[in-house]
């Protein structure tokens, strides 16, 4: 049952000078109860946009949020509600707790303002309950701790728990591991994973890192740019990937099981492919057009049209025109996939 | 102990140090000599400030031992029409006191209304604070001050700290706006919000605390400006004449021509007060600095992003 | 690409932050760098890994100091020289001419104020004195040119240039003067993948145009089983597993070696049960009683809490001298205290199968790509 919609969400951003940036530009997805969709991307691709304009922290240009069907409050005590609901996990452990103030500090408060009679024991039980369920144990000792005390791993877990407060339905977790170290983000995941499970909550994990996307999500959602160029199911997103992209993406991660002249062979291979300007024409403003046609490899003539949505197979498709068939587009184009 | 489980345990020697904590951190502030040095001259002026005036004997009293120097009855000798002034100088204690503390206290109150409403709101509310904080900034606060003096006559102390307040505050204010744009952005802010907190709490509750060092030490110098600002105005014969400040004392010593009398113990010591007021102020300051830098470092291990 | 005679040795290097309590940082670690070779050294957050990396461009600033142990470099022909022993003007045609660094956050490492050609200026300045000013120049622009980035730029500032392109400066500025050995902290970690791997091929290019030794630190054990020939897991300052990048992929000796490799799911692999280490490191002011990862390993036993490990050979890995070049800090490979050898996963054998020998070769030549 899908539990938050986004419709054509567009998000733009004034800068000097007048110009208008737009970090998001026309996205849709759906979010559905006890499933995790990952958005993946690159700094610069707008997920952390997505991010905040879901949280409703920063103001849509464009477009809607549908929580059940129905559209998102943007003011007063329905925005509140709204608020309980859709709860954000945010990246840094260090900076989203406030230092000058006491784990409990941190978990009372929303507990307070979704419930506005719990005090004094209850309200230290409830508070206890939060930490027992991220395995923050004992309690009551921690709570009374200051989040510099904390290690990087049990601030997180401060932080879900703090999410987790209004007892809502959505999650919204921004890269909520990159920051922490590698052995204990397996942990953190899958403490995320599982708290979906038994609440039933729909989970919205952003990353850069795509094995654990894959492992995580059951849906991707590839951004570029600010635009969706690839979404279906992990492994098949992740196992075939269609769009130029995510063919760099998954290229680009270190791939451990690989022989040393494997290796050698696709970095020749990428010498050759990349120009050598070409990192810094990835800031140069494109008008219309497929956003990624000056780092595609196979880009033609065609990509100065923006492409549609194609299907790739059931479930997935690829925002290229490499997948146009000879009905959809008007352009008759091969089929045959890029990847060897 | 085995932590395969997955559950987190704390390490039992650190449950203790809650405990230790309230006696430790006094013993911790305190290892800043320049702070107790400062909170000891400030104490002492407090002190004599509140019971000095009922110790000393009448300083308005005349006498006939006129130009008297020091002595076992008036302590700092008398002045040209017989006063004590060391009696003097207590008196003034307290109304330099009460005008520092006065005027800084309502000068950072002003700052940090102005300053982190203007950081906190942004837009057109943020233009019109800040639009509001630089032109006071800019007029001359001395000249100011002269003129609205000269036109208010009154015996209190009450318009000479409104005014001193309403002229200094805007610096202070300029730099709790950059504070809180900084802090408004820091990832708690967010989380506060999204949690659907209003934004009085917020700004109470997230913000200021954060904050707090460099209000106290915006506060700390608010005082100190304006015990000098009161002793600079007194001593060119501004405010009133009757009440009984050092700068009034200053004033009239300068006027009846102690200096070439050779009555040094009429101009140095309330000089001297002004100094050492001044100086244990700031040894707090900097007292505090030291003492809350190490706490102001966010705690980061080797890892970064 | 392959590793010749010694370029830098460590050994027995401690490091301590001084203190109430010190900080034992770096403890009694050594390692060597081969003329040619990639070493990689591997560990969290607070296991010493960029105190040793100071502590071997003797960069260390109060409260940390050197507090034991030599480091020798070896220059091309010449005599060994103990670093230990290098006056500042020494020390200065060392830096940066020998040996020089990569800083982790190119972000702060770069003068903010000052243009690029300035920065370069900076370094030609202080170690190549008799350099004119065109010459500077020239040289500026040609490093700028090396790493791919339009040399143009030298007049431009830092912030005009994205996170990938600063690290580009960062490390054009590293081989500035040609050095023998470079060290780079953590270069890509606040980079984007894609980025990352950019810089990686521009870092394996340079190596094979210029011949220079790379010590490369990171966190990220995955990418070092592809870019070094060896490696060094580092845990509570101390060197847990010394190994040939290759190989530890596939079998590593150490638990904590497994456990973060297990960290890293693989991306194309089949679905499996995840979990990473469990725990937190220890205190760095403590005296450990026996192995310093004994508190979160699964395969503890007996002498694991009272014993401390040292490093010695690993068994079952005999293919001529590499069998000495591997070496793991773990009661689990000491036959005296464990006859039937590690468990399976740590290159022990599994009773009645194939010995480990094998099952390595059939990884190696039948890979996925």
């Amino acid at each position: 049952m899908s539990v938050l919609e986004v419709r054509d969400l567009t998000v733009e951003y004034r800068q000097r000078g007048g110009a208008r940036l737009r970090a998001v530009d026309g996205l849709s997805f759906t979010l559905q109860e006890g499933q995790t969709l990952a958005l993946v991307g690159e700094s610069g691709s707008g997920k952390s946009t997505v991010v905040r304009a879901l949280g409703q922290l920063v103001k849509l240009t464009a477009g809607e949020i549908l929580l059940d069907g129905r559209p998102a409050a943007r003011h007063g005590p329905a925005l509140r509600a709204y608020r309980h609901r859709v709860q954000m996990i945010f990246q840094d452990p260090f900076a989203s707790l406030n230092p000058m103030h006491t784990v409990a500090h941190h978990l009372r408060r929303p507990l307070q303002l979704r419930q506005r009679h719990l005090h004094g024991a209850a309200l230290d039980a409830a508070t206890a309950d939060l930490l027992r369920s991220v395995n923050l144990t004992p309690p009551h000792e921690i709570a009374a701790k200051h989040p510099h005390e904390l290690s990087g791993g049990q601030r997180q877990r401060v932080a879900i728990a703090r999410a987790l407060a209004t007892d809502p339905d959505v999650l919204l977790a921004d890269e909520p591991v990159s920051m922490l170290d590698v052995s204990i983000r397996l942990e953190i995941l899958n403490l995320l994973d599982r708290l979906k499970k038994d609440r039933n909550l729909a989970l919205l994990y952003v990353t850069h890192d795509l094995a654990t996307a894959r492992h995580f999500s059951s849906e991707i959602v590839v951004m570029y740019r600010g635009e969706i160029v690839e979404r279906g199911p992990s492994d098949e997103v992740i196992l075939h990937p269609s769009h130029p992209y995510t063919q760099i993406l998954s290229g680009a991660a270190p791939d451990p099981t690989a022989s040393r002249a494997a290796l050698a062979a696709a970095r020749a291979m990428r010498q050759s492919a990349r120009a050598a300007r070409a990192a810094e024409q990835r800031e140069a403003d494109l008008g219309t057009g497929c956003r990624f046609r000056i780092r595609c490899p196979f880009a033609t003539d065609i990509c100065r049209r923006h492409p549609e949505d194609m299907g790739v197979s059931p479930g997935h498709q690829a925002r290229c025109w490499l997948y146009a068939t000879a009905n959809g587009s008007g352009a008759v184009l091969p089929l045959a996939r890029p990847d060897e | 102990m085995s932590s395969v489980t997955g559950v987190v345990q704390i390490d039992p020697r650190v449950a203790d140090a809650g405990t230790q904590r309230l006696g430790g951190r006094l013993r911790e502030i305190f290892r800043s000599r320049r702070l107790l040095a400062g909170v000891c001259i400030v104490a002492v002026f407090a002190g004599v400030g509140i019971v000095g005036p009922f110790l000393v004997q009448n300083a308005n009293a005349l006498s006939n031992h006129d130009w008297a120097s020091p002595s076992l009855s008036h302590l700092l000798g008398t002045n040209e029409i017989g006063q004590d002034v060391f009696a003097q100088l207590v008196v003034s204690t307290r109304a330099s006191l009460e005008i520092g503390a006065g005027a800084g206290l309502i000068a950072t109150a002003i700052s940090i209304l102005i300053g982190i409403s203007g950081g906190y709101a942004g837009g057109i509310v943020d233009e019109a604070l800040s639009l509001l904080t630089n032109v006071v900034l800019v007029i001359p606060t001395l000249p100011l001050v002269i003129l609205v003096l000269a036109y208010v006559k009154s015996n209190s102390l009450l318009p000479l700290i409104l005014i001193i307040a309403l002229t200094s505050w805007a610096a202070s204010a300029r730099v709790l706006r950059a504070q809180t744009l900084s802090v408004r952005n820091r990832e708690y802010v967010l989380a506060a919000r999204a949690s659907g907190e209003r934004a009085f709490r917020i700004i109470l509750v997230e913000i200021l605390p954060n904050e707090l060092p460099v209000i106290v030490s915006n506060l700390i110098f608010a005082m100190i400006f304006a015990i000098l600002t009161q002793a600079g105005l007194a001593f060119i014969g501004l405010g009133d004449p009757t009440m009984l400040t050092w700068g009034n004392m200053l004033n009239i010593a300068y006027n009846d021509e102690a200096l070439s009398f050779g009555a040094w113990w009429w101009f140095i010591p309330p000089g001297a007060c002004i100094a050492l007021l001044g100086m244990g102020l700031a040894l707090i300051n900097f007292g505090l600095d030291e003492v809350l830098n190490p706490r102001l470092r966010v705690y980061r291990p080797g890892k970064s992003r | 690409m392959t590793a010749g005679d010694l370029v830098l040795r460590a050994e027995h290097v401690c490091v301590e932050y001084a203190g109430p309590r010190p900080t034992r940082a770096v403890r009694d670690v050594t390692v060597e760098l081969r003329r040619g070779e990639v070493l990689g050294i591997a560990g969290e957050s607070g296991c010493g890994k960029s105190t040793l990396a100071y502590a071997l461009t003797r960069m260390l600033r109060s409260p940390a100091e050197l507090t034991g142990g030599s480091i020798t470099y070896f220059p091309d022909g010449g005599t060994p020289v103990d670093l230990m022993t290098l006056d500042s003007e020494s020390l200065r045609g060392y830096r940066w001419n020998k040996v020089s660094m990569v800083f982790q956050s190119a972000m702060n490492a770069l003068n903010p104020v000052t243009s690029l050609g300035r920065q370069f200026d900076d370094i030609f300045e202080a170690h190549r004195p008799d350099m004119g000013r065109a010459a500077r120049h020239h040289r500026a622009r040609e490093l700028l040119e090396m790493v791919g980035i339009d040399p143009a730029r030298i007049r431009g500032f830092a912030h005009e240039l994205s996170g990938g392109m600063r690290q580009r400066v960062m490390i054009a500025m590293a081989l500035a003067l040609q050095p023998e050995v470079v060290i780079m902290d953590e270069p890509t970690t606040a980079l984007d993948v894609v980025v990352q791997r950019e810089i990686l091929d521009e870092i394996e290019r340079l190596r094979e145009e210029l011949g220079f030794s790379v010590i490369f630190i990171t966190h990220d054990l995955s990418l070092l089983l592809e870019i070094s020939d060896r490696l060094a897991v580092m845990y509570a300052g101390e060197i847990i597993e010394y190994a040939p990048s290759e190989r530890v992929g596939s079998a590593p000796a150490h638990p904590y070696t497994l456990g973060l490799l297990r960290s890293f799911p693989d991306l194309r692999g089949a679905r499996r049960e995840l979990r990473g280490v469990p725990g937190t490191p220890p205190d760095l002011r403590d005296d450990f009683g026996g192995c310093p990862f004994g508190p979160r390993c699964s395969y503890a036993f007996g002498p694991c809490h009272s014993v401390p490990p040292v490093l010695r050979p690993v068994q079952a890995r005999r293919r001529g001298a590499e069998a000495d070049r591997w070496t793991a800090a773990c009661h689990l490979h000491d036959p005296r205290r464990r006859p039937d050898g590690p468990p399976a996963e740590l290159g022990g054998a599994a009773p009645g199968t194939a010995t480990p020998d094998d099952a390595i070769g059939a990884e190696t030549a039948g890979g996925e790509r």
